[in-house]
This record gives structure tokens, C-alpha cells and sequence, in this order.
């Protein structure tokens, strides 16, 4: 008792209780300053009036299990500028839509059709819808498309008009815009060929080739020869390179193979079944 | 000893020199007598041969001596082949590096693309060179030493297989070109790499330093009957070529320069092939690079080639 008091005995209890708060006065500063900027960009927050508690509530403590759980998470809500943004960070290069496509020339079909305009023998006021294999007119045609299932004049040919084809939502399409009609259903092909990773341009290698590539090439016409790269692009239609009606490409007839230098031998189609190195060199330990 | 007979080394061999370059001389003479008279009346034989001899390379000739060389070549090839060509020169465009991309999914292997290649290249119909080699693989696989090129089969594609062309992947970090000990192959501004065939000493060192068989060697001279021989040429691409030089595809050069697509992609009946601009944020190998799954070649090589192959 009688010797000096430690340090911290001589401070008046009145002292403590000032460092204490001042201590506390700056925590809470701290904090109100921590939380006082995101609630501030968010100005639609309506409890911006209660500042720091409600947010050292949201924020800083993880909520509580028994808590209820909508006032706890709270999904900040993006305003439409950041969605804005976000959409198209996600869209830039990827999964652009139909109307980002480079603007391009689609070949008419028409030209090439041999039997347009169909009113040549087709009359608009009597339709025959029956089912039926076609014995007098359209016999080349195969209806292979969809696993046969279509019937001209349910999904692509008009009734009305036959001249020309009609969307799922009855509304007529040109024939030199097939690919409306194909788009339908094949959508994301119709994609890549608008942005260009499926179809062709327009260019004929050779026209004066005797073996006629495919069937567009049987109609290709002087106009279409001049095929570029540039800009200024044309794309073969849809029904440039597929038949309608039979869609898939056939198998065809590879050209010649390369031929072989004198001295190497072609490629065996067995080679790999042939025994290995090892097992050759197993055979001769045998024999000697 | 030897001065007293009056006969030492050194004049044995001074005098013999002479009578050597007497002998060559006259011999030259007789030699350029002889060539005239064989080209009856067509002079531009001999002059042709020593313009070719001391030709330069390519990228040193003035624009004066480029028109002479291509006078040159275009003579040799109507004495070769009896074929009048016109020689381009059409120096890279601006703004432009081509690239290609090919869909392996579209791909049915049919080879059309190496017929056009071979008519329009003006490549040697009994050399067997084809600058497109066209791969057939296992599905499910991508093991080159179990692809077969020599595949010849009633139709394709057959169940089981892909397809996959390779040709000259017009490097960005071309190993042929570090190989080449005489610079007579270069990649240019617009990314084809191409080959002065008058330089090339026929080496093959870049045949060897290329990892996707794409340069091949000519053996002799490339037989072009007259009927089959492609008019339109460029300097650097497909005009005939002598023997002893390696030759590679060059993007058709010819047709790419002005504007047309290389004879492969037109040809393609599939549509599995897409050339364009890689510059052009536009073109159509821009959304395929953007917006497919694609892969290179061998990437792991880091040669860094301008041509992808890409799935639906």
C-alpha cells in the first residue's frame, strides 16, 4: 500500500471514461465513413436517414441465421446505365444479335428457279392439300426434309399466294429471301450465316469446269463470278447450296488422291494392327 | 636449278592461265554462236540467260529490273510451255492481313479445293505436288500420325471420320523463313509468306523447318500442257516455276491482291472456307474468331499461324 501506484492506478476513473469514448467516437467515425460512400451511389436507398446502423447491420456483420433473410441480402439493383454497360460488355464479340450483322447482298433466287413464276400452272383459288406422292408434276422433288414431315403448304409454301413463301405467322416472304423462312427454325444457323461463319460468298472458281461442283454452280451466271472478300460482300442464299426439300448434303465422290513419290509406299490402312518394333524384335530372339 | 632452264612454277602457271581463259573465251564464243543459232532468230535466249544469271533478289531489283524479269518469264514460259501469261506485280494492299479459317464440321473431305488449287497455282501436273493436304481423321481425335491422306473411297464423308485441309499456314512466326539461308523466303506486310523462286538455291532447309508439310520441292521441271496453263500469275505466287526450287501456297496471291477469293474457298462445295481481312473488325473471320470455338495447328510450336480451324 505504502509503496507508488502503478501508472495506470493513478489515472482518475473520470479519465478513462474520456478515453473510452473518444475511442469510440472514432471507431463510429471510422465506420460511418466506411459505409457513407456506397450508400451514397446508391441514392435509391430510402434508409439513407439512420447512416451508419442499418448499414454496419447489412454489411459489415454476416446475418444472422434466424434473421429474416430479404432484409439481410438485399440485391443491389443495377441501375439502367450499369445494365446498359453489362449487356454489352457481355455482348462485344459474343452472341451479337441479327441486326450487329455487316450488312451484305443475298443472291437472288428467282432467276434460277426454271418453274417460277409457280401461277404458270398453279392457280391461287384451288389448292390440293391432300398427302400424296406426286406423279404427274414435281417428280425429281424428294421431301426429305424434317424426316419427311412437312407438307408443302404447312410451313414454307403459301396456299394464297403461291408465288411466293409464307412465315410460321402466315405473312408471305420473297423467294430471293428464303432464308427468312429457313431462319425459323434453324436459327442459329441463320446466325453464323449472317455474321458469316456459315454459307458461302458469292465467286465461282472456275465456271468453265466440266464437273459442275453444286447445284448453284450449274446456275451460276457471269455476275456472280466476280466472288471477293472485300466488304462489298454477296452471299449465296440458303437454297443457293441446299435443296429445300432435301436439305443435307449428299455424299459424294472424293477427287484422286495424291500420288505416291517413287520410293515411299502409301499409307497401309492396317499400319497401326502391324506388330511393333518391340514385337518385331521379340520374333527374331525366338528364331535365334 | 630451276631458273637455269628457264621454266619456274610461277610461269608455268601464268602462262597456263592464259591459254585457259584464251580457250574459255573463245569457248563462251562458240557457245553464244551456237545457243543463237539454236533459237533461229530468237535472240532472247542468250540475253535471257545472262539476264537471269545476274538477277537480283526481289526485294533489292528497281522497278525497272522487276518489269525486265518479268519480260523475262513471260517469254520463258511461252518457250516452256508455249503459254502467253501475264506476270503480276501487285505490291500489298493497306490496312489488310489475310487470314483464313476453315469449318471441320463442314468439311466433307471431297478435295475440290485441291483440283482448283492445282489448275490455278499452275503447279506441275506430273509432279505430285499438291500445296492442300487434306486429312482424314477419327472422330473424337485430333492424332496426326494416325491421319491418312491417301484416302480414296467411293464417297465421303465415310461414318466415322473428319476432314481436316492443312496447307501453309502463312505463319506470323514463320520457322521456314529463319531457315532459309539465302532470304529468299519473307513474310510480307500483308502476312503471305512468299518465295523469290529465282533466288531460292533449292536447299530445302525451309521444307524441313516447316512443321505442316506445306512447302514442297520441284523435282523437274513442272510439265504444264498448254490448255492447262493459269494466264494470270504474280511474281511472287503462281507463276511457272523452274526445277530445283520449293514452292508453297501463297493464298493465291494472284487473285487475293486484287480483291477475289483464293480458288480453295470458291471451290469449296461446303462453304467450309472463309478468307478475309484480319484487320476488319467487319469480315466474317473476325466473328468467327469472336464468337466460335477455334484452335490452330500444332499452337504449341508458337509459329503463331494466321489460319484456324473452328466447329459450329
Amino acid at each position: 500500500m505504502s509503496g507508488p501506484k502503478a501508472l495506470w492506478l493513478r489515472v482518475p476513473r473520470r479519465g478513462w471514461l474520456v478515453v473510452g469514448a473518444l475511442a469510440m467516437a472514432i471507431v463510429g467515425v471510422g465506420i460511418a465513413l466506411r459505409f457513407d460512400r456506397p450508400s451514397a451511389a446508391e441514392e435509391a436507398r430510402p434508409a439513407a436517414a439512420d447512416e451508419a446502423k442499418p448499414a454496419v447491420a447489412d454489411e459489415a456483420e454476416p446475418p444472422a441465421p434466424d434473421e429474416p433473410k430479404p432484409a439481410a441480402a438485399a440485391p443491389k439493383r443495377q441501375t439502367p446505365a450499369e445494365a446498359d454497360a453489362a449487356l454489352e460488355a457481355l455482348f462485344k464479340g459474343r452472341g451479337r444479335s441479327l441486326a450487329d450483322a455487316p450488312k451484305f447482298v443475298v443472291l437472288p433466287r428467282k432467276d434460277s428457279l426454271a418453274k417460277y413464276p409457280c401461277t404458270k400452272c398453279h392457280d391461287n383459288s384451288f389448292v390440293d392439300r391432300r398427302v400424296r406422292p406426286l406423279v404427274e408434276e414435281h417428280r425429281d422433288l424428294v421431301f426429305e426434309h424434317g424426316g419427311g414431315r412437312f407438307w408443302c403448304y404447312e410451313s414454307c409454301h403459301s396456299e394464297r399466294n403461291i408465288d411466293s413463301l409464307v412465315s410460321l405467322r402466315g405473312r408471305p416472304v420473297d423467294y430471293d429471301e428464303s432464308y427468312k423462312v429457313c431462319g425459323q427454325c434453324h436459327s442459329q444457323r441463320e446466325k453464323d450465316w449472317h455474321f458469316g461463319g456459315h454459307g458461302k460468298r458469292a465467286g465461282a472458281w472456275n465456271v468453265a469446269s466440266d464437273i459442275p461442283l453444286t447445284a448453284a454452280e450449274l446456275l451460276v451466271t457471269e455476275r456472280e463470278r466476280i466472288g471477293t472478300w472485300r466488304d462489298e460482300r454477296t452471299r449465296l442464299n440458303c437454297t443457293g447450296c441446299h435443296d429445300a426439300h432435301s436439305p443435307s448434303f449428299k455424299p459424294m465422290k472424293p477427287s484422286a488422291p495424291p500420288s505416291v513419290r517413287p520410293g515411299i509406299a502409301p499409307a497401309s490402312p492396317t499400319r497401326h494392327v502391324e506388330p511393333k518394333v518391340w514385337e518385331h524384335n521379340r520374333i527374331e530372339r525366338k528364331v535365334r | 636449278m630451276a631458273e637455269s632452264q628457264g621454266l619456274s612454277r610461277r610461269s608455268v602457271l601464268t602462262k597456263g592461265g592464259l591459254v585457259a581463259a584464251v580457250a574459255a573465251l573463245g569457248g563462251a564464243g562458240v557457245a553464244v554462236a551456237q545457243a543463237e543459232k539454236i533459237a533461229q532468230g530468237d535472240a532472247g535466249v542468250v540475253s535471257d540467260a545472262f539476264g537471269s544469271f545476274f538477277q537480283r533478289h526481289y526485294k533489292k531489283m528497281s522497278s525497272d529490273e522487276i518489269l525486265a524479269a518479268i519480260a523475262r518469264i513471260e517469254r520463258r514460259a511461252k518457250r516452256r510451255h508455249g503459254a502467253d501469261i501475264d506476270v503480276g506485280n501487285e505490291p500489298p494492299l493497306d490496312g489488310v492481313v489475310f487470314g483464313y479459317a476453315i469449318n471441320i464440321s463442314k468439311c466433307k473431305g471431297t478435295r475440290r479445293c485441291v483440283d482448283a488449287c492445282v489448275a490455278e497455282n499452275n503447279i506441275g501436273r506430273d509432279s505430285g505436288i499438291q500445296y492442300i493436304r487434306v486429312l482424314e481423321l477419327d472422330q473424337g481425335g485430333l492424332d496426326l500420325d494416325r491421319s491418312d491422306h491417301y484416302y480414296d473411297v467411293d464417297a465421303v464423308p465415310q461414318a466415322g471420320k473428319y476432314y481436316l485441309p492443312v496447307q501453309c499456314m502463312q505463319c506470323d512466326n514463320p520457322p521456314c523463313v529463319r531457315a532459309c539461308p539465302v532470304e529468299a523466303t519473307w513474310m510480307e506486310r500483308d502476312g503471305i509468306v512468299v518465295v523469290d523462286y529465282d533466288w531460292c538455291i533449292g536447299c530445302r532447309y525451309c521444307q524441313t523447318a516447316c512443321p505442316y508439310w506445306a512447302r514442297h520441292f520441284n523435282w523437274a521441271n513442272p510439265s504444264l500442257p498448254a490448255g492447262e496453263v493459269n494466264p494470270d500469275t504474280h511474281y511472287l505466287g503462281n507463276r511457272p516455276r523452274p526445277n530445283g526450287v520449293v514452292e508453297k501456297c501463297t493464298f493465291c496471291i494472284q487473285r487475293s491482291r486484287k480483291g477475289l477469293q483464293p480458288a480453295c474457298v470458291e471451290a469449296c462445295p461446303t462453304g467450309a472456307r472463309i478468307f478475309g481481312n484480319l484487320l476488319d473488325p467487319d469480315s466474317e473471320l473476325r466473328s468467327i474468331l469472336a464468337t466460335k470455338t477455334v484452335f490452330r495447328l500444332k499452337e504449341d510450336l508458337k509459329t503463331e499461324p494466321k489460319f484456324w480451324y473452328y466447329t459450329d
